[in-house]
């Protein structure tokens, strides 16, 4: 899972923090500490409305409650403070394994001259937004370039594969919405800062494609459970009946070092 | 004779030992390696076989492809059970691939679990499709 940013500020944000902290488990939206943090937020809404529905939007993801998360981001957008708006729930979307909405609200946010670019590009391909990042990338490094510096031959490389098999941004998406389902019946958000990690697999005498391992922290057999779901969910629900060409995705189990990323 | 289930068996009988890098990768290849020639069987068995064209991918893919996207003459049971068959395989043909091609990558205990834990998945559903396939043979 990722943290809500501190731009949001204060006791009710840094209270959302320890909660992510304590662990990647989706909460009871009726436990006690949670409906207190409820409170002071509806506190806060008499002050600033926008940043109590960002904080609002915020809970609602860590708790799983879909429908609250869109109602929350609906009404947000009513007020002044788009970005912020945006990029909140660019994050709170991501937490609730909405990855489709997230790419969505993605495509606003990478654009260079909105400034999220530096911040968000790493995360935004680990919700399948490769070419996203890729098409702004040259235009990002111009108007910030420290970008200069950092290796994007990954992005590069995963680029070029999804022109060769003609897979989309979107098609991703719509694999790790499917995962997301998941996730939510399964009470789990992603561990660590990144939603998946990201390799480019060219074996002999195979078409290239991408590989998206969703890292959990949980045990084997409740990360083969949920694998096995997801296949039956592409055959029941994924155009076609099949992954994307292109592309495959599972569940796997996190590492110390992406368990360490996100403390 | 090998079946697909002594390969998985060996996979098995492998990790109980296994305690580096090195031999997890032979657990995963082996374990792969017999729900693949599990799903090969099934699909091979059909009584109308996929009319994608592969010509252009490789062995495996090629059969994922036919799995994924079968005949339509197929009864509906079957064609759900060659499209899960399908969608498993892809799922484990990733960690087969790091761990036959991706040296630099360091294979986890986790990964062979997972793959033999899905090469069982494969294997059982090939033998439902089997069990299907005897009790009503279709024309």
């Amino acid at each position: 899972m990722n943290k809500v940013p501190k731009t949001l500020g204060g006791e009710v944000t840094d209270g959302i923090n320890a909660l992510l902290h304590e662990t990647d488990k989706l909460r009871d939206g009726t436990a006690p500490e949670i409906q207190n943090l409820f409170e002071r937020i509806r506190q806060l809404q008499k002050v600033d409305a926008q940043q109590a529905f960002l904080r609002f939007g915020a809970l609602a993801a860590i708790c799983g409650n879909v429908d609250d998360v869109f109602e929350y981001y609906r009404k947000a957008l009513l007020l002044p403070g788009e970005p912020d708006t945006k990029h909140e729930f660019w994050v709170s979307m991501g937490n609730a394994g909405l990855y489709g909405k997230a790419q969505e609200i993605g495509t606003w946010l990478l654009d260079p001259r909105r400034g999220f670019f530096p911040k968000i590009w790493e995360q935004a391909v680990s919700i399948g937004q490769v070419l996203a990042v890729w098409n702004r990338l040259q235009e990002a490094k111009r108007t910030y370039p420290d970008l200069s510096g950092i290796d994007f031959s990954l992005v590069e490389r995963a680029a070029a594969v999804m022109r060769e098999r003609e897979l989309s941004d979107e098609k991703i998406g719509a694999i790790l919405n499917l995962m997301g389902e998941i996730q939510r019946a399964h009470r789990i958000m992603y561990a660590g800062r990144l939603a998946s990690l990201l390799k480019v697999l060219r074996p002999p005498e195979e078409p290239p494609y991408l590989y998206f391992a969703m890292p959990l922290d949980l045990g084997v057999s409740e990360i083969h459970a949920m694998n096995r779901e997801l296949a039956r969910l592409v055959v029941e629900k994924a155009p076609a009946g099949t992954f994307p060409q292109g592309m495959v995705a599972s569940f796997t189990k996190a590492q110390p070092v992406e368990l360490r990323a996100a403390a | 004779m090998a079946q697909p289930e002594d390969l998985l068996a060996y996979a098995i009988k492998l990790l109980k030992a296994a305690s580096s890098h090195l031999e997890y990768r032979v657990v995963i290849e082996q374990a792969y390696y017999g729900a693949y020639h599990a799903a090969r069987q099934f699909e091979e068995a059909l009584p109308h076989r996929s009319l994608v064209n592969t010509s252009n991918t490789g062995s495996h893919d090629a059969l994922f492809q036919r799995l994924e996207c079968p005949n339509p003459k197929l009864d509906y049971g079957l064609k759900v059970i060659s499209q899960d068959i399908g969608a498993q395989m892809r799922m484990l043909k990733p960690l087969r691939e790091l761990a036959t091609y991706e040296l630099q990558e360091a294979l986890r205990v986790d990964q062979a679990e997972e793959t033999i834990a899905g090469a069982k998945d494969v294997i059982a559903e090939c033998a439902k499709g089997r069990k299907k396939l005897q009790a009503s043979p279709s024309k």
